[in-house]
């Protein structure tokens, strides 16, 4: 199957969105974050509207877009009305945010972060569909899920470091490594599946990926730029924290990133680089990674019996 | 114009005629109402017009569905043959008619020949300065050095027309184009027992095997395959010769993959295997063949004739329509009267039978097939074998093991298949495909064929050969020409042509050729030389493709000035399409009649708008088909609407044109003919004449009545109902033997290249069908099926293997094109994109050739691209090419619309050796194949989306193009 | 109640492509969509012991059919007849349904009337007439047979209980097209 861009570019915005949702629920039931949450709400709002509004060049018919309520057991509809749920939580959320109702603004926080938690596992369970194998797993919705968690934890840790309470900094840190390990457990997760979906041919193999066409896609996109390089720039952020006994977003991380691979980790040359680069360049790579694996998730969706087209 | 209002008048007739056979049921209730989708949904003038398909040979019936005078839908008729089914081809009707490549008004080249450049003219302008120009190279140079041309398919009417008003005019020049793939079996059949048999009359309905010899069942006529299949269904056994594994080797019980070239070893072990069986119907060799004649056979020394024998030849002042033979009954000289015509004193009662030395009739003489031992019965102090002692030697060494040797197959499976045909013999069928045509022995094979159906005893049986199609209404298309002959109406310049044809034919050096022949005894291939007898096509006056080609390109053995080319496209069809086009650039005069821009046309000096096949009135018939009713009926071709711009229905042009040309084409116009046609001779049953060619339109379709149901199930030759003659007696249709006019050489006195002078011979026109042929004799083949290995293959050229390796096979039909046509329609074109190529894919792999690629074939000739096809459907060792490719949405300047660069013709040389009696030459050979860097050639529609440029015109772009610069024939590029 | 299928008979079959034509024809399908395309399958075997039959292939109106299932507007409709069909007036143009069908028979024409989701409807113009589609009526084969399943007189329940028959890959849609194929081996999945 050919790739769907405008599809794939909302699957990573609304992962990234929810990540940054998630992120600030958690801030809320931990009461920090609190001078971040406005401008990183906004920024999901922005990511999820941008994100839908580019699902919106995938119709036919932009103007019909409402039909799409028309059958709500359909994956679609459901997925609207996630992103109708969520987009909505966070609205009130961001306007609650510049506000001083403490209480209220908690509970659409969480509301939101609610919609952040569903909203990627909705969006990939509409992909599941018997007819194509590599597709049709709980590893796919998981995948939008976890590279979501991975992409909007880093953002808004960057994002903290950029320009947020030095004390929330750890905490931010903390998360941001909680993302990219799950970005990297469900990419490995969602390899699997490929390798074990019924109906194995060799379009949505495991060869494939290793050694055929798709090959320097699959190796250098997925697994060095979007699971290695952000695993190991995260532990040497982390590493470099725990020595300094507190972070310092101005502290230089020795970054022994390895050679050409992580292209994003381009300071490496450098020597030096401040964690809140480093988180930056971890997000690039996260966003690259979740693309490529996208690319690859289409063009593995092979049919059981293309038999037409 | 008259013809305009009538064809008016008819629309509105057959509106009604519709409308009154659905209130008769006879027609689907549904097609007189508006389709519910289309954009007329608000008009009323819907008209459903049942006529016939003209997309390929099967003449399907169906209906148009017209709206406010434009074509929207088409529609099987399910009351006919084709129990209305259509095959795609049908429903590309609206995309031809409607083409942005259709030629609408006349037009005058007023750039170099091949550049594009044409401006309208009227029909007046046209027709005058064709005349004019026409009319100063007849008399400047003779009209022999006019050529004319007319193409396939198009409908046996027309050609009629064109043929006869080029006949007319002294014309002796075509290229032929049935000569490539149908006359072969048709002037055989017609010289050894006077009708066709071998496409068409094949019962099928009845038959319990059919034996199907290279022929697909998706190339024309589909409806045959229903005949087949429920021939199989019943139980019958269908065996398919053919070297690809197609449709029909599929659907067969059982596949011989032949190698290609190789057929006549296996038609031969067929009749050897049949004589050698008790099935063998020695009583219809021994009573209506020649088989128990004796042969004045040349010895050593030179002496004998080599003809069959006559009285006149055993005797001084013998009677040379008296053929001797052997009386087993009386053990005594008998001599069968062939003097049906009264000239030799032994005709009236005594024609057509058995006479002692006396004179008087032995009703029950027993002639004998074979002489003791076969080694010859002395009389008058000389020995004579029969023909059947000459046959029975010929194929005695055609072992099936010999044939699997010649044939690279399995014994066991040629055993098999031949016991089948045997066994189910009289009740056993055989129908080929023009791919066994394609050869230099296409006459001989077609003989073998013959030999083969008749000693099986499937002659005029149930399930086996219907003898000849037998018209609807007792006329066919042929009596436009008879008619008048017979009255003494053929012009002077004709018959002055025809009296001087050995000068004026472009056939005259066409002579001696070396051929590769088996040796019968040994089967050892030694090389011979063929003595070609003149190509005599169809009563046309010599012509095919390779001798006007040289004529026009190379002045031999006349440079031809003048041309008139109507529905044909050479370049494509005739090998050697380069010398072609030379040839067209060299003509002083050209004049193209066709419904298209094509390459060839390019070329012309005037191009004439054709009508579309469905914008004219036809009497159409099945050129495919199985036996009853198929060959049997005749159907309405009607329009469905007049003409687009001033286009012009073929035949009209034609009678139009004579006049301009002084020619008396005596028929006042077509439907004079028509008229004639349908109304049938005077012994034709009631029921199936028609009062006129209105009538015959009225009802639609007429379907005559079996000859061998009419008198108790007996075989026509023996009711008479073979006789063209009118004289009803038992025996075949004759009349065409032995030299009536045309040939070059076969004139008696006339002197051979080599000086010899042909000797006087007799006419065989006696009645009996020729197993042993004195025709095919004197055309040069040989009287019996001799086996001759091709010029170009493995065997014969084994200098060209190492650079050459692969067996090279033209010409398998296309289900989405037929010849050259449809390459312009979006709809066929979608389902075939491309030029395709088969090969192998082991071979393939070898070659590192992969599914797709675009491949070049070469041959030690030229080159082609065509696009790979990895298949097991073929031979490691073969490819197979497809024919006739053309890419219109090239330009006129893009290489003639890219004529050159798929066109498999190309790949072979016009040198020879030809068919002697029907001048075919060979379409195989060997080639090598690799992977083309270049891709595909350029400028051609790549996708689907690519194919706009072919879509329909609307009312709209129609009526605002008026053609005044050309046709605008778009290219994709440019679009 | 009646269910209305087709049946084709593979041994019929002569690969012409009549079906995929006409079909233009009769549905007004542009350049580059079909509804119905015809595969060559094989040939396969040994050379000269070969199998060869062709496939021709359109929707297969099944009887759990995941386009419906996955349609977000209902514009993908299954009728009580068993025919599965797509309101173009209700139809977005989202292309799951192209997603969710296992046999690419669907087909998202922006050429024709932008942005809709076509696919073969089984004529259902024509057969809510009483008529044939067009693809059975001219098949020149005679291979294509429509009625109704669940009629056991029906010229297609016959042909379905005397032939060895195949359905395409069912991945829990339950294609309603049957296949028959006496001759050769099928080489589909099941």
């Amino acid at each position: 199957m050919a790739v769907q861009w405008p599809l794939l570019i909302f699957s990573v915005l609304l992962g990234a969105s929810s990540g940054v949702l998630v992120f600030l629920g958690i801030g809320e039931i931990k009461g920090c974050f609190k001078r971040v949450r406005f401008p990183l709400a906004l920024i999901a709002l922005v990511l999820l509207a941008v994100g839908g509004c580019a699902s919106a060049l995938h119709l036919g018919h932009i103007d019909r877009a409402l039909y799409i309520l028309g059958n709500v057991s359909s994956g679609l509809s459901k997925e609207l009305f996630a992103v109708g749920f969520t987009g909505i939580m966070t609205l009130v959320y961001v306007i609650l945010s510049r506000k001083d109702y403490p209480s209220a603004t908690r509970v659409f926080g969480l509301l939101a972060a609610l919609g952040g938690l569903v909203l990627p596992l909705v969006a990939g369970a509409s992909y599941m569909m018997p007819a194509r194998p590599a597709w049709d797993s709980i590893a796919l919705p998981l995948m939008y899920l976890g590279t979501g968690l991975g992409m909007g934890f880093v953002l808004a840790a960057a994002y903290v470091h950029f320009k947020g309470d030095e004390a929330d900094e750890p905490f931010a840190l903390k998360l941001a490594l909680a993302g990219v390990l799950a970005s990297a457990v469900v990419t490995l997760i969602y390899v699997v599946w490929v390798a074990v979906a019924p109906y194995p041919d060799p379009t949505r193999s495991l060869v494939r990926l290793a050694a055929g066409d798709l090959a320097p896609a699959f190796w250098l996109g997925v697994v060095l730029i979007g699971v290695m390089a952000p695993v190991v720039l995260m532990g040497l952020v982390w590493k470099r924290g725990g020595d300094a006994g507190a972070s310092s977003k101005d502290a230089p991380v020795v970054a022994a990133v390895d050679g050409g691979g992580a292209a994003a980790a381009a300071p490496a040359a450098a020597g030096k680089v401040s964690v809140t680069t480093a988180l930056w360049a971890t997000l690039a790579c996260l966003v690259v990674g979740s693309v490529v694996l996208r690319v690859i998730m289409y063009l593995v969706a092979t049919s059981v019996e293309q038999l037409i087209y | 114009m008259a013809l305009q209002l009538s064809r008016r008048d008819f629309i509105k007739a057959s509106a009604v005629a519709s409308a009154s056979a659905m209130v008769l049921g006879s027609a689907d209730a549904a097609f007189a109402e508006v389709p519910a989708e289309g954009d007329a949904g608000a008009s009323d003038d819907v008209k459903v017009i049942p006529s016939a398909c003209r997309q390929c040979y099967g003449r399907c019936a169906l209906f148009g569905t017209v709206e406010d005078g434009r074509l929207t839908k088409i529609e099987g008729n399910p009351d006919l043959f084709s129990e209305g089914t259509l095959c795609g081809r049908a429903f590309a009707i609206p995309q031809e008619l409607y083409n942005p490549t259709r030629i609408r008004y006349p037009q005058r080249r007023v750039g170099e020949k091949g550049s594009g450049q044409w401006r309208r003219i009227s029909w007046d302008d046209a027709y005058a300065e064709a005349a004019e120009q026409f009319k100063r190279i007849g008399n400047e140079y003779g009209w022999h050095t006019i050529a004319h041309q007319y193409g396939t398919g198009r409908d046996m009417l027309q050609f009629q027309a064109i043929n006869k008003l080029w006949l007319e005019l002294g014309s002796t020049a075509t290229f032929g184009v049935g000569n490539l793939c149908w006359v072969g079996s048709y002037f055989t059949s017609q010289r050894l027992y006077g009708d066709e048999t071998q496409y068409t009359g094949w019962d099928g309905n009845n038959a319990d095997c059919i034996l199907i010899w290279c022929r697909q069942e998706r190339s024309r006529g589909y409806y045959d395959w229903l005949t087949v299949k429920r021939a199989q269904e019943r139980g019958a056994q269908v065996i398919c010769v053919d070297p690809r594994f197609t449709c029909t080797a599929s659907k067969a019980d059982q596949w011989l993959p032949i190698r290609p070239g190789s057929d006549m070893a296996l038609v031969l072990a067929f009749i050897n295997e049949i004589i050698k069986s008790d099935k063998c119907d020695t009583d219809f060799a021994r009573y209506w063949t020649n088989a128990p004649f004796f042969i004045d056979e040349k010895d050593a020394d030179g002496n004998g004739t080599g003809y069959q024998l006559r009285q006149s030849l055993m005797q001084e002042g013998g009677n040379e329509e008296l053929y001797p033979a052997w009386d087993e009954a009386h053990d005594q000289l008998i001599f069968w009267s062939g003097d049906w015509q009264g000239k030799q004193g032994v005709g009236g009662p005594r024609a057509f039978q058995w006479l002692d030395v006396d004179g008087n009739i032995v009703e029950d003489a027993v002639p004998a097939l074979s002489t003791p031992d076969g080694k010859g019965r002395e009389i008058n102090g000389k020995t004579y074998r029969t023909a059947w002692d000459l046959l029975v030697e010929h194929v005695s060494p055609w072992t099936i093991q010999r044939a699997a040797e010649f044939c690279e197959l399995d014994e066991e499976r040629i055993a098999k298949a031949i016991q089948t045909y045997i066994d189910a013999s009289p009740h056993a069928c055989f129908t080929r495909g023009q791919k066994v045509e394609f050869s230099i022995n296409t006459s001989g094979i077609s003989q073998a064929f013959t030999i083969m159906m008749a000693l099986a005893g499937n002659f005029d049986t149930k399930g086996g050969q219907n003898i000849g199609r037998e018209p609807a209404t007792g006329y066919d298309s042929f009596m436009f020409d008879v008619v008048p002959n017979k009255e003494g109406r053929m012009g002077a310049l004709r018959k002055q042509t025809a009296m001087n044809i050995k000068k004026l034919s472009v056939c005259q050096n066409t002579g001696y050729q070396p051929i590769l022949q088996a040796d019968d005894a040994t089967g050892e291939l030694r090389e011979v030389t063929q003595n070609s007898g003149g190509q005599v096509i169809y009563g046309q006056q010599g012509g095919f493709g390779a001798v006007t080609t040289k004529a026009m390109a190379k002045g031999d053995p006349f440079q031809i000035h003048g041309y008139w080319q109507q529905t044909s496209e050479p370049i494509l069809s005739i090998e050697g399409g380069k010398e072609i086009i030379e040839g067209f650039k060299d003509l002083d005069f050209f004049v193209n009649v066709d419904i298209f821009m094509t390459p060839s046309g390019e070329l012309a000096d005037i191009i004439l708008p054709a009508a579309h096949p469905n914008e004219v009135d036809r009497v159409e018939w099945a050129h495919s088909g199985h036996g009853y009713p198929t060959s049997h009926t005749y159907l309405i071709r009607q329009p469905f609407h007049e003409p687009l711009g001033e286009a012009k229905d073929d035949m009209d042009i034609c009678f139009e044109f004579a006049k301009y040309m002084d020619v008396d084409m005596y028929w006042k116009d077509k439907y004079e003919f028509f008229d004639y046609m349908v109304k049938g001779p005077e012994t034709l049953p009631p029921q199936l004449s028609c009062a006129s060619f209105e009538d015959f339109r009225n009802r639609v379709s007429v379907t005559g009545v079996q000859m061998t149901d009419v008198r108790g199930g007996q075989p026509k030759y023996k009711t008479g109902f073979m006789r063209k003659t009118s004289d009803f007696r038992p025996g075949f249709n004759t009349m065409y033997r032995g030299n009536k006019m045309g040939s070059v050489y076969r004139f008696p006195g006339t002197t051979t290249p080599d000086g010899k002078v042909i000797p006087a011979h007799p006419q065989s026109d006696n009645g009996k069908m020729e197993l042993w042929s004195e025709d095919l004799l004197l055309y040069g083949n040989g009287p019996l099926p001799m086996y001759i290995e091709p010029p170009i293959t493995k065997i014969s050229r084994e200098d060209l293997i190492e650079e050459y390796p692969f067996t090279l096979i033209t010409g398998g039909r296309s289900h989405a094109f037929f010849h050259t046509e449809y390459r312009n329609s979006p709809w066929m074109r979608e389902v075939h994109m491309f030029p395709t190529m088969d090969i192998n894919p082991e071979t393939a792999e070898k070659l590192g050739i992969q599914q797709d690629d675009w491949c070049w074939i070469e041959t030690y000739v030229d080159r082609i691209r065509q696009r790979a096809n990895l298949t097991n459907a073929i031979k490691p060792d073969t490819i197979h090419v497809e024919h006739d490719w053309w890419f219109p949405e090239r330009a006129a300047t893009d290489d003639l619309h890219g004529a050159l660069d798929a066109n498999c013709n190309i790949l072979f040389e016009n040198n020879g050796p030809y068919d002697p009696a029907v001048g075919t030459d060979n379409f195989g050979g060997l080639c090598k194949v690799y992977v083309a860097k270049e891709g595909a050639p350029d400028n051609i529609c790549m996708t689907s989306e690519d194919l706009r440029v072919f879509l329909p015109l609307t009312r709209e772009q129609l009526a605002e193009d008026e053609q005044a610069e050309g046709v605008t024939v778009t290219t994709w590029k440019e679009a | 109640m009646i269910r209305h299928t087709m049946a084709i008979d593979l041994d019929s079959c002569i690969g012409c492509h009549s079906c995929a034509v006409v079909c233009k024809q009769e549905n007004n399908v542009g350049l580059g969509t079909f509804y119905s395309k015809v595969l060559t399958i094989g040939p396969n075997g040994t050379y000269p012991d070969l199998e060869m039959y062709y496939l021709p292939v359109a929707c297969q109106h099944c009887e759990n059919p995941q386009c419906v299932s996955v349609c977000p507007t209902g514009a993908s409709y299954k009728r009580d007849d068993g025919v599965v069909l797509v309101d173009h007036s209700k139809c977005v143009g989202c292309q799951y349904c192209v997603m969710a069908c296992p046999y690419g028979v669907r087909t998202y024409d922006e050429a024709k009337d932008k942005g809709v989701i076509e696919k073969c409807t089984l004529c259902a113009h024509l057969i809510d007439d009483g008529k044939d589609p067009a693809c059975v009526r001219h098949c020149p084969g005679q291979a294509r047979i429509f009625g109704d399943a669940d009629d056991p007189e029906s010229k297609v329940s016959k042909m379905i209980a005397a032939k060895t028959t195949h359905k395409l890959t069912d991945v829990g849609n339950k294609p309603s097209v049957t296949f028959g194929l006496d001759k050769c081996e099928w080489k589909g999945g099941e």
